[in-house]
């Protein structure tokens, strides 16, 4: 039992590592990638959680109570990792398709002002927001 | 475009190798005016909900992706495909 329940733990770890490195095997690479929160994945290392637990209950080692702690630890990192920002609040884009891009004047990576005015006509861009770098 | 400072903008350009701009709105001002602003998501500090809007010649947004997660982003062939409806006449 103690053997399954790592087994089932690392497959999501390698599944999560080599997803995240974006060269794994195309496996459950659309769960990663776009799903909200990829309950399959999270329900595998509960479970290797839950046999780990059974596993102690069984046999109350030294051995048994290490491993299912390590458990712990891995299994709230995963769970934490792909719960955390998988439920951002209610939001709407104050734009809509035909609205004018707002004007702004802002540094570049190179402190190069960019600045826009919305009436000022210029080659076709496309802004993405993102959560910076970390 | 990001909260980032334009050195730590600068620092993921290099590590990327992107040859993209990266704009700097540390303030957040544009992102107060899309209400995109995230409050405290990061550590605390305000970042944006992840979101692309294309913008054609006349400066109207002929797009706009809002994600439901971090981890979403729009794909290549989502993005080459509003970018080839634009150019649809």
């Amino acid at each position: 039992m103690l053997w399954v329940s790592w087994l089932l733990i690392l497959a999501c770890y390698g599944w999560f590592i080599l997803g995240a490195m974006g060269s794994g095997p195309p496996i459950g690479h659309d769960e990663f990638i776009h799903a909200r929160v990829p309950w399959r994945a999270l329900g595998f290392v509960w479970l290797g959680a839950g046999l780990g637990l059974a596993a102690l209950a069984k046999r109350r080692t030294l051995l048994s109570a290490t491993s299912f702690g390590l458990q712990v630890l891995l299994v709230a990192f995963f769970s934490s990792y792909f719960l955390q920002g998988s439920f951002l609040p209610d939001h709407a884009v104050a734009l809509e398709v035909g609205d004018a891009f707002p004007s702004y004047a802002l540094l570049d990576q190179d402190e190069v002002v960019h600045s826009r005015d919305s009436n000022e006509p210029r080659e076709p861009e496309l802004y993405i927001f993102y959560r910076g770098d970390w | 475009m990001s909260v980032d400072s334009p050195a730590t903008s600068r620092r993921l350009r290099d590590r990327l190798g992107a040859r993209f701009t990266f704009l700097s709105d540390p303030g957040g001002l544009l992102l107060d005016a899309l209400n995109i602003r995230h409050r405290g998501a990061k550590e605390g500090r305000d970042i944006a909900f992840p979101t692309a809007i294309l913008v054609d010649r006349r400066g109207s947004a002929r797009w706009v992706y809002e994600s439901e997660t971090y981890r979403q982003r729009a794909e290549p062939e989502t993005i080459f495909a509003a970018i080839r409806a634009m150019n649809t006449p």
